[in-house]
């Protein structure tokens, strides 16, 4: 777009700047990059000397300038660069940030800023109060729409592979919603049950809290809010959808894969029939997990959140052709067979009777077929989840010793550290560096293991130091049963004429939208991705529901992505979000003692208690502040807030430009001896006019320690102003006026208090200045000239301020009050001097924009055509800002007057 | 009490969507000044002026007529 002018900052001097120029007629683009325009000038309470109420001289100016036909105002918005181009004109990148709400959709009012689970700062109260992570930014913002702050994903919910949102539910649980959380977390995956108790929880790997004193205990967690929603709801909450599509489809294989498709699927409308080889359903949810990690019962319920949808689960039927399939008539076929068969080890003696493949050993276990192992030695070879499961299984029926047999070290195994842990408690042993070289039998039964010791070499691909077999270190060991656990292998053997597979047996897919070579036919989970885990088969399933669904609506698959997330935020900006953060120890799901949970299948871990789970999911750091928990969709009436929307980048072209980018103020943690931030009752003067303000974070006037009303307030003159010793020389120019301001307003609010203003000299120098300085004289306004050297708490919260009084000329004295308001400096905003390339912009000595021909020209910068306006040159109060900000804006129309007249 | 910011204001803000229950809790037995809450939470009590000015500013608690002759309000439940 084309404008003659950009106006960059939207407080009262640019507002006031695009104004004259938009009744000029000319074409304005004003740039704020807040969420409303209004700069500082709205937050105060009233102005100074008229004590007229800031809002009520501020909002007309907000409202006329968004309404302005010749105005366009972007809000939110960020400069990225202004450039010269050859034709004198100026071109602008800027950044549209996402502010995640539709703002023609969006009435301004508030639900979901009441319905939001974070909470943050609130930065327009000065940190007084919180905010929540959908706000508006006060109530009299323009545009008065909810923005919500969404910086990124957290990084536990963009790990998780089924797109689960852990902070959201962590966020919901905190908040004591733990039914809503159990509805959030069905959004994404249907078995909530099992990942709560037997997901590998990549979630708590990448947790920002594992940076310091530990992951937040996302599972736990879930675990807690699972439990308790299944006790009050035996059985789902829904039923069938009301209308089915046409359109039929078939999932081969009720593991969690075609679990989760069939989900997914079966609450778009689809009718859908789940083919199962088994006499039930779960696949390694029921015959590989052991009970006493994942007991039945809640695999079944788990599993009733799928039929609840009309899915039929067709039992100990085997499918082994697609072709066949499509001839009964599915329009479509999910394929999510898994890996439970074990590769072979391809030594002498592997098809003894007594040596059992993991899964097979597994599944007869599971079932009862092999009940008893009393008296018997059992050695299971392999070093990851997959060995543990069945060495565990072992002891709890009841074998008389138990050995794991790895062909690594314990360093290289791939089996969790807490799993490995867990084993070693129940008493099994860990023999590593040694791999079976051959199984040996009499009459067909395994008697002895003729066993091999290993040492490691180099690392060999998989980054792993190779195991390589000592000479001469064979020895035999006496044996009942052996487990064979090195990896399983896929149950694709049925399909491999009519599907193409990858050389380990998975099957070929396009990796995006899971399509095999067949037309038609989807195929995920661990037969797609080889052996894996649970979460990872959940997405798979959730993905593929998401491209059946196109395909069978005839929509395209190409170009499409079914992951929208947000990449994660940086951790480390989110840890250096706080000064500090206090250790809090990770919530620990208490186990059986191992003595005692070896006797059976009981469940090992104990669910936390409520009390656990609040204060654990409150260690979140809300790394991507918003947490997506979606309290604010759901209460928004106006269905305004959209989760997709991204930000946006802009190019416009220029004529001229005006800078009115404000002031910053001076940080009053600085000045360490007035104990800012260390003291509550030491405020800064704008967190008073805040709190002296009608949209105050307070109910009164309050002082922050203990929410009483003081009645004896100190203000300090010149903090940060006037100090050489803080590289701040200048006069702020509106901090006496707006001190006595503060005072004449306290005293209105509370009469009795005793008010003080420690000033170097006052300087009362426009209109009605002195008169005003009079008037807090006769109100009984204390002024004591003097700096004073440092601030001190008492024991009552109080402050002890030690200061000299220099007219009474008694030297050093001190006094007590009970609250101190430091009457902060303004300093040049800084960020005005790199908007231009190349840094052009030039600075004054003290870092304001250098006004080229100050006495003559308010407003000329360094750069032609370029002007700067209101407290961006320098310091002023409004009427000043106001008046300069006339002065840019004629300089800007003349600029471009001239020009056209030379064109 | 004389009370010292120690911890981030970042972490005390999140703490609300946890402590407000047990304020909510404590309320229900009749309305409390703010060093009230603080004694019986065994929370500083600057701490518990922001979780109280939030929920206040949220419509949870509202102050009860005018303050006590030292100058504290008192916060019951919005009906
Ligand atoms: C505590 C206190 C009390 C005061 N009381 C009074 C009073 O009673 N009466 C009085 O006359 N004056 C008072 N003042 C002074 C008054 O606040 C200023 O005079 C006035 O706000 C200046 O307006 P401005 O537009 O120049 O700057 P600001 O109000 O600072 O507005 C600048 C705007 O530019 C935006 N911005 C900054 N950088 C960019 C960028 N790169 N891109 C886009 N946007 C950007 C900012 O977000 C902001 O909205 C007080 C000041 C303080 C600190
Ligand atoms: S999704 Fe939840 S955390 Fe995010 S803005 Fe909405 S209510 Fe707040
Ligand atoms: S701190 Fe919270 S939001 Fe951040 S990764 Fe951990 S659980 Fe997720």
């Amino acid at each position: 777009m084309n404008y003659d002018i950009l106006v960059v900052g939207g407080g009262i001097a640019g507002m006031e700047s695009a104004l004259i120029l938009g009744d000029m007629g000319y074409k304005v683009l004003l740039v704020e990059k807040e969420a409303s325009i209004g700069g500082k000038m709205i937050l105060l309470s009233k102005v100074f000397p008229t004590l007229d109420c800031a809002s009520c001289i501020s909002t007309p100016k907000m409202a006329a300038t968004i309404n302005h036909p010749g105005i366009t105002v972007l809000t939110y918005s960020q400069i990225r660069e202004i450039s010269r181009m050859d034709d004198g004109r100026f071109i602008v990148r800027l950044k549209k940030e996402a502010t995640f709400v539709d703002f023609a959709a969006c009435t301004g009012c508030g639900e979901c800023e009441l319905a939001c689970t974070v909470a943050i700062s609130d930065p327009f109260n000065y940190d007084l109060v919180a905010s929540r992570s959908a706000h508006i930014l006060y109530p009299q913002a323009v545009p008065k729409k909810a923005i919500i702050e969404r910086p990124g994903s957290s990084p536990c919910s963009f790990t998780c592979p089924a797109g689960v949102k852990a902070h959201g539910y962590v966020s919901l649980v905190r908040s004591g919603k733990y039914e809503e959380a159990f509805h959030l977390h069905m959004e994404d995956a249907p078995l909530p049950g099992t990942l709560a108790r037997a997901c590998y929880a990549p979630c708590e790997d990448s947790c920002t809290r594992s940076d310091l004193e530990g992951a937040v205990s996302i599972r736990a967690i879930k675990r807690f809010m699972v439990d308790r929603y299944y006790k009050d709801h035996p059985e789902p909450e829904y039923g069938p959808p009301e209308k089915f599509f046409d359109k039929r489809i078939a999932i081969v294989g009720s593991g969690p894969a075609g679990l989760s498709a069939a989900y997914h699927l079966g609450k778009r409308g689809y009718p859908i029939t789940i083919f199962e080889g088994a006499p039930q359903p779960g696949g390694m949810l029921r015959y590989g997990i052991p009970a006493y990690r994942l007991p039945d019962d809640i695999v079944d319920r788990d599993i009733k959140n799928i039929t609840a949808l009309g899915v039929e689960i067709k039992t100990k039927t085997r499918i082994t052709s697609m072709k066949a399939l499509k001839n009964e008539g599915f329009d479509a076929v999910f394929l999510a067979v898994g890996t439970n068969r074990t590769w072979k080890m391809k030594v002498p003696g592997e098809d003894l009777n007594g040596v059992m493949e993991c899964m097979e050993f597994l599944t007869e276990a599971n079932t009862g077929s092999i009940k008893d192992l009393s008296g018997k030695t059992v050695v299971v070879v392999g070093g990851g989840n997959s060995a543990i499961d069945p060495a565990r299984m072992a002891v709890r029926m009841g074998a008389k010793s138990v050995v794991i047999m790895y062909r690594r070290s314990r360093n290289e195994m791939p089996a969790h550290d807490w799993e490995v842990k867990a084993a070693l408690d129940e008493g099994i042993e860990l023999q590593v560096l040694k791999t079976p070289k051959s199984f040996i039998g009499e009459n067909g039964q395994l008697s002895k293991i003729e066993v091999l010791s290993m040492q490691l070499g180099e690392p060999d691909e998989s980054g792993r130091r190779r195991p390589i077999p000592k000479k001469g270190s064979e020895f035999t060991l006496p044996v009942d049963l052996v487990i064979l656990a090195i990896g399983l292998r896929p149950c694709t053997e049925s399909f491999k004429d009519e599907l193409e597979e990858n050389r380990d047996e998975t099957i070929k897919v396009n990796e995006e939208t899971l399509e095999t070579s067949m037309p038609s036919v989807f195929a995920g989970g661990d037969a797609v991705t080889g052996a894996s885990m649970i979460v990872n088969a959940i997405g798979q399933g959730k993905r593929a529901a998401f491209y059946i669904h196109r395909y069978l609506q005839g929509e395209s698959l190409d170009g499409i992505t079914f992951d929208s997330r947000l990449p994660a935020v940086d951790k480390k900006e989110v840890i250096g979000r706080s000064s500090s953060i206090s250790r809090r120890e990770p919530i620990i799901m208490r186990e059986l003692p191992p003595d005692e949970r070896k006797q059976d299948f009981k469940e090992v871990e104990c669910c936390i208690s409520e009390e656990e789970a609040r204060s654990g999911a409150n260690r979140c750091l809300d790394c991507g502040v918003c947490s997506e928990c979606n309290e604010c969709i759901k209460a928004c009436p106006a269905d305004a807030i959209n989760f997709t929307m991204r930000s946006e980048e802009q190019t416009h072209e220029i004529s001229s430009v005006i800078v009115s980018t404000g002031f910053k103020l001076f940080d009053a943690h600085l000045k360490t001896s007035y104990g800012y931030g260390r003291y509550p009752n030491v405020v800064t003067a704008m967190q008073m006019d805040r709190i002296l303000s009608p949209t105050r974070p307070y109910n009164a006037v309050l002082r922050p320690s203990d929410g009483k009303m003081p009645d004896n307030i100190a203000f300090v003159l010149c903090t940060g102003s006037r100090d050489h010793t803080l590289n701040n020389p200048l006069c702020s120019r509106v901090c006496c006026m707006y001190s006595i301001k503060q005072a004449q307003l306290t005293m209105g609010a509370s009469p009795l208090a005793d008010i003080t203003i420690y000033y170097i000299d006052i300087r009362a120098f426009g209109k009605g200045y002195e008169e005003f300085y009079q008037q807090a004289k006769g109100m009984g306004t204390f002024f004591v000239k003097g700096r004073v050297s440092e601030i001190e708490q008492l024991d009552n919260s109080n402050l002890m301020l030690h200061y000299e009084d220099i007219e009474s000329g008694e030297g050093p004295q001190t006094t007590e009050h009970d609250m101190v308001v430091l009457s902060v400096g303004l300093l040049p905003n800084i960020e005005a001097l790199s908007l231009f390339k190349d840094n052009q912009l030039e600075a004054d000595h003290y870092a304001y924009v250098k006004e080229v021909e100050e006495d003559i020209n308010p407003g000329k910068t360094s750069i032609d055509g370029v002007f700067v306006a209101g407290t961006a040159s320098a310091p002023r109060d409004i009427p000043d800002s106001i008046l300069h900000a006339g002065s840019a804006a004629a300089q800007a129309a003349a600029y471009i007057e001239r020009n056209r007249r030379s064109a | 009490m004389t009370v010292e910011i120690k911890r981030d204001l970042v972490e005390v803000m999140r703490d609300e969507r946890v402590i407000r229950d047990s304020i909510i809790n404590l309320l229900r037995n009749g309305p409390r000044t703010v060093i009230e809450i603080a004694e019986t939470l065994k929370h500083p009590p600057h701490e518990v002026m922001i979780w109280v000015a939030t929920m206040w500013r949220y419509g949870a608690i509202v102050e009860t007529g005018k303050p006590d002759e030292e100058g504290y309000y008192k916060y019951q439940l919005n009906q």
